[in-house]
Formats: C-alpha cells, structure tokens, sequence
C-alpha cells in the first residue's frame, strides 16, 4: 500500500501564554525581521503552509488589558501579504473574521492576496463572538449569536462569487446581505483561496465537509484523532465529495531533545516558562471567576466554590473550561489525589499534547499518526518565535523525506499544490 | 525630503491608468522609481470599474522590496473598518520600517458594494464628511493607543505588558463607536503621515482640517494661485505646519489627462526637466507625478525628470522626509 503524504502547517506563535517570552531566544513578535526569518525557515523546510490566527480585540481579565502573556500583532491580510514577497512556494493561511468584515472588501483583497502571492493565499473562516470584539468597530454587536453561522455561509457564498465573476457584475441578496457592484477584482490564480474551517462543533463539521479544503482541528492524540478523521470523511459523500477531498489537520506542539528523557526534561522546563506564578493564579481565576491574586501559586486551589453570579471576568479568549463548578471539582480531585499546589496543577490541566522525544522519534510518531488515519498533518506552533522550528526543520523534515512521506522540493502549483488538492 | 526639502513622489493604480495586474509587472515599476523618489502612492479603486488589486494588500506585497522607496495606500475610509485600516497601515510601516503612509480617499460611490449598513455613513455629503473625520480621527488614536514603551518584557513582575501604556480610546461618533486600543503596537513612526487630495473648496477644507499633507490639484489654476488660496485656508481655519504638494498629470503622448483634476503636463519629457525645479513655484514642498501611461511615460519620468528634481540625502522615515519630527503619543502623560 502507498504511504500517505505528511502535511505540516506551521503557526506563527500567537498571543497566549503558549508562547513563551521570557527566553533570551524570544525574538520581536511584531518586528518583519521575525515573520521574514519564521518564513525562510519554514519554507526551508518546506512545509505545506504558514498559518496566522486572529484576534480583534486585547483580552482582558479584571477589567484589565491582559498583561502576562505576549500581545501585540499585526494585521493579518496585510503580513501575509508582505511575506509572500520573500518566499516563493510556501502557502500563506490567514484567520480572517467573517463578522467584523464584509464580503466585496474581503474579495477584493483575498483575490488581490492570491493572486500576488502566486496562488498561495488560504482563508481559515471563523466567525467572533459579538459584544467585547464588536466594540472595535463600526457595526458593534449586531449579529444575533444564532446567525452566526448562517452569516458565515452566506458571506462564503458572497465571496466566492465575486471571485468567479471577476471582472464583470455582481449582485447577491440573501439574509445578511444586500449588495451590487462591479467584481473589480483580479481572477485569483487558484480559483480563489484554499478555505479552511475550525469549528469542532457539528454544524462546523458539517459546514467543513460541505464546502471546506482544510479542517483544523483540536485532536491531535492518536484515537481521538481517528474517532473525528472517521466522522468528518464520513460526511463528506453525501455531498458527492471524495474523501482526499478535505485535508484534516490538528493542531499540536513538539518538542525535541537529544534523547526522550533529554526530551520530557525540555518540555518540563518549556511548561514551567508557559505557566509561570501568575499564569497559574489567572488560569484558576478564570475559572473561579473571582480575584484570587492573594492565593500562593504553589499552595492549594481555594476551598470555595466558582463564582457564577457575576459576568464572566475574562473577556476576549476562547472558551477554554466548560462549566466552571464541574472543572473547579475535577481540578480539585486531581490536585488531591496527585498532590499538586495551583502551578503545577495549571500545568498538567492546561497541558496540550506535544510529540516529544529525539527529532527521529518525532517524525515517527507524526507518521505512523498520519498513516493510521488520526490526520492528514499537522499544523504545529512553537512556542518560540522567531527560531521555533530551526532545529524541526534540520532535523525532523529530513527524516520524513527519507521515509518518502515528505516532499523533498516543492512541485509549485501554489497552495492547492502543496497540500494535493484539485485546482 | 531631500536636503533642500523637495519631495518627489509618483501616483499609480489610477483607474484611468491601466493599472497592472500581475505581480512581476509592479515589481518592475517599483523597481524603476526606487531609490529615486521619495513616496509610490497606490489610488485604490473600491467601487470602481476597473480591475486592479487592493491597493493596501497592493502596497504590503511591495513593502519588503521597496529598499528606500516610502509606500502609500489609498483607503476608501467612508467604506471601511477604521479598526482594519489602523493595523493595516501600522504593519505596513512596521515592513517597510517607517516609510508607509496613508492617502484619504474622500467620498467613494454609491456604498451600494457595502449595502446599507448600521454604523456606516449614507451616501449624503454631510454625513460622509462627518464620518471621514470619524473614522480618521480613530485611526490615529488607534495608533497611539500602545506607547513605545508598552512593552516591558519584565521576568520580575511575570508581564510582557503594562497595561497602563495601553490606552482604550472610547471613541463615539455620530455613526459607529471605537473601543481599542489597537491590537497592533504603536507603528515606527508613531503617526504615518496622512495624505489628502483638494481640487476644489470642498476638498480643500477637508484636507486641510485633516491631513499632514495635502496634494493640491489645481486644474487649470495656476498652481502658485491655487497655493495661495490653501495657505489662506489653512490660515483661517488654524492650521500651521501642513506641507503641500503639486499634482501633476504627463502625457507625454501630448493629450490631457482628463480623468485627473491634477494639473497637466503634455510637453515632452526633456521639457519638463528644463523647467521642473522652477516650474513648481515657490512654497510647494514637493510635487506628485502621475503618469498617465505608466509603461510609456515611467521610463523617461525617470530617467529624465527624476534626476533633475532630486535632491541628496534622504530622511529615512517618510515623516522626516515631508520635515515632520516624530510626534509624542497623545495618550502618554
């Protein structure tokens, strides 16, 4: 049997306390020198894509602009772009809104994008939950939270048939929209941009087998990975849709050493850097909904119950923690039962999975997880930027490429190319 | 501004240019005029007939090949996110380190592309204008809502930030309100310069209550009279301190360019040299050079009437080279 081909998509290290500043080796997370250099090593590496995630609004905690954690990016449309005129094949995947955006600017500029990049542009398609990011701009929380999703098809509709039409007259009227004009808008290389969806929900699996190229997903463990690999291509005949059709790749992280124990002990010094003292407090503080900056972050979890009352104090992250009363107990029993003071409990609760070992088990395990159906690749995000994947891409893509299940160049044909999708 | 404070630059993606749609095409027209003039403003054609690319998605795809060249994207500001338009061009300044800009574009069509939406302007003079200066205003606050020194990296206190030296703007027009800050750093510059066009009162008031700099379109005035009238203008209405450029339309196929309100140059290229520097009278602070075919006319603009205008040393920064310092952050105690 042919081995399935790796698919690796490299993140850019976001605003999250994922991504670790207080190392001498943390460069600028706004400077050009940083996306210039992150690009040339991917692409080095020749990796499938660069992925770049959204976010609209500072988060805050306390009524307060949140301070722990790296914050400070860029316009997402607008670096992409400026990074694709220093490299040549790696695709270029941006997170772009379809709530505080409108279809024919986004089309013009999308199909601007994809065209001066050669055809390399991707649109991860989300939609932003209203009032707190609502407040940055013009329509503010005008969207009823059940439309979200209905706004999001109809805005996909809109855009691709500006890009269809480009060049001649376009008008569409559906629920959310009420527009005319002239597509004024250059034929996209690609027929328009690799669209990518990440809901995990099933109304978003549903909308990502029904029209998607990529779903991003959260599960990259091994059998959590094939239960949703199985469902989602599942779905995807129904819409007379091969299953090659539709590229599932999960989020993770990695880390390398020079032997697995030399491995477990950088990933336990890379946790301790991502959850330091007041990392640990503000984790718990999201949960318990309440001020606990008196509490010692290696003493043990507070004694009472969340606060549910009040307003959430958290504002402008994804919901991460289900109900709080319920994660407040588990967190408790595992504390109690393993020992753990607050710290090193936010570490093991808010752990992600990381394949960690030398680079030759790394490649392994991606592998036999692609071939065992829990993903078609990976999108990985490092936790430092801008060197994050210096050592992945010396010493992990080389043994994929010797394997065969890993391009040893380039073939072209933009980002549909790259990720073996129909043009 | 070169020593003697003459700014040069060139005006491109009219849609009464034939603007270029392929990536290698403008690589060669920038490479053409780089290094030789100071600014590339890039018109953006939202609503318009003609194809052509974003002009801002346009102007980041230059930025890292532009070595000295500073860049400027038109934004149709009544039929965008002020929110977008602040990130966008503090990116493009960071990727150019500190030589983008951004040129107003007043009163674009009908809206009709957007649809009717709350908390954008209809299409009525009055109401667009109040949203132009809306919608500007948020954007240079949006830029000063990170101080310098916002980020502190500080292993001591466990924080990157301090969230004192961010500063949410709360801004609420008539129209639409602006929560901030930005969620992209102050850029290099601080403020990019912000560029106007006037070709009649109307215009000219505007870009005048507005604008850093403003490029005057006389028409057929004569460009000294036309100068006059803004400094009148600025003067009334308190304004010290704008710089003023001459727009220019060559043809040097020798007809008009009536699709511009800039002045008009149909004598050849040789001629314009002759005259250039004296040509442009006295008080204007540099000129905008629209060519009207800018396959035909770029190569001699550039090799004929470039040389004679520029000047020496360049400012690294477009600010500095309009002679406008770096300004304080207006939210900074």
């Amino acid at each position: 049997m042919t081995q399935k081909q790796v698919i690796l998509g490299a993140q850019f290290p976001g605003v999250n306390n994922f991504t670790v500043w207080i190392d001498p080796a943390a460069g600028s997370q706004i400077a050009f020198d940083s996306f210039a250099r992150f690009a040339r090593t991917v692409e080095r590496g020749k990796f499938d894509f660069i992925f770049l995630a959204e976010g609209l609004r500072l988060r805050e905690q306390k009524g307060r602009i949140h301070e722990l954690d790296v914050a400070g990016r860029p316009n997402t449309l607008a670096i992409l772009t400026a990074i694709s005129a220093i490299t040549r094949h790696v695709g270029l995947i941006g997170t772009l809104t379809t709530t505080f955006n409108e279809p024919y600017p986004l089309a013009r500029q999308l199909a601007s994008f994809d065209a001066l990049s050669d055809g390399r542009a991707g649109w991860n398609v989300v939609t932003t939950p209203g009032a707190f990011t609502g407040a940055n701009f013009r329509r503010g929380d005008f969207l009823p939270h059940d439309q979200r999703y209905a706004r999001a098809e109809e805005f996909l509709d809109a855009v691709q048939a500006l890009l269809r039409g480009a060049g001649g007259e376009f008008a569409v009227q559906s629920s959310q929209f009420d527009i005319a004009g002239t597509a004024n808008l250059p034929a996209p290389p690609q027929g328009g941009p690799v669209i990518v969806q990440a809901g995990d929900s099933d109304v978003g699996r549903e909308l990502a087998a029904r029209r998607a190229d990529v779903i991003y997903s959260p599960h990259s463990r091994l059998e959590p990975g094939q239960a949703f690999y199985r469902d989602v291509k599942a779905r995807l005949a129904k819409y007379g849709r091969a299953p090659d059709a539709l590229k599932i790749l999960p989020g993770a992280a990695f880390v390398l050493g020079d032997s697995a124990g030399d491995a477990q002990e950088r990933l336990r010094a890379i946790r301790l850097q991502q959850v330091s003292p007041k990392t640990a407090i503000n984790f718990i503080e999201q949960v318990w909904n309440c001020d606990l900056s008196h509490l010692d972050p290696e003493g043990p979890l507070p004694n009472f119950d969340p606060d549910v009352a009040q307003d959430g104090i958290s504002k402008g992250r994804a919901g991460v923690f289900k109900s709080p009363h319920d994660t407040a107990r588990e967190w408790r029993e595992i504390a109690a039962r393993e020992g753990l003071g607050i710290r090193d409990l936010v570490i093991k609760v808010t752990a992600r999975h990381h394949f960690t070992g030398t680079p030759e088990q790394v490649a392994r395990e991606i592998n036999e997880f692609v071939q065992a159906n829990a993903a078609d690749g990976y999108v990985f995000a490092p936790h430092l930027s801008p060197g994050g994947f210096d050592e992945f891409a010396d010493k992990v893509i080389p043994w994929l490429q010797e394997w065969g299940v890993f391009r040893q160049d380039y073939a072209g044909g933009g980002l549909r190319g790259n990720l073996g999708l129909a043009a | 501004m070169t020593q003697d404070g003459f700014t040069i630059g060139i005006g491109l993606n009219h849609g009464w240019q034939a603007p270029a749609v392929s990536a290698t095409e403008w690589r060669d027209l920038l490479a053409q005029i780089d290094g030789r003039a100071d600014f590339l403003t890039l018109h953006d054609l939202f609503g318009e007939a003609v194809i052509g690319f974003d002009a801002s998605i346009l102007a980041a795809r230059l930025g890292p090949l532009a070595h000295e060249i500073a860049l400027i994207p038109g934004v149709a500001l009544n039929r965008a996110e002020p929110f977008h338009t602040a990130t966008s061009i503090a990116t493009l300044d960071y990727v150019t380190s500190g030589r983008a800009g951004l040129l107003v574009q007043a009163g674009v069509g009908s809206g009709r592309e957007l649809g009717p939406l709350n908390g954008y302007p209809p299409a009525e003079v009055a109401e667009l204008d109040q949203d132009l200066q809306d919608a500007l205003l948020v954007v240079r606050q949006l830029w000063d809502s990170w101080q310098d020194d916002a980020v502190i990296r500080d292993s001591a206190s466990q924080r990157f930030l301090d969230a004192d030296r961010l500063h949410p703007i709360r801004f609420q027009g008539r129209h639409f309100a602006v929560q901030g800050p930005s969620i992209t750093p102050r850029p290099p510059q601080g403020q990019p310069p912000v560029m106007m066009l006037a070709h009649d009162p109307a215009t000219l008031f505007q870009a005048i209550a507005l604008a850093d700099v403003v490029i005057l379109q006389p028409g057929a005035v004569p460009p000294g009279d036309f100068l006059a009238g803004a400094e009148w203008a600025a003067a009334q209405a308190g304004r010290r301190g704008l710089r003023y450029l001459l727009d220019v339309a060559v043809d040097f196929g020798g007809s008009a360019v009536s699709e511009s309100h800039a002045l008009g140059w149909t004598g050849s290229a040789a001629e314009l040299a002759a005259l250039a520097r004296d040509w442009v009278p006295a008080g204007y602070h540099g000129i905008r050079l629209l060519p009207r075919h800018p396959a035909r006319d770029l190569p001699a603009l550039v090799t004929t009437v470039l040389p004679t205008l520029a000047g020496a040393a360049r400012a690294p920064d477009l600010r500095g080279r309009f002679g406008l310092d770096r300004p304080a952050n207006r939210f900074a105690a």
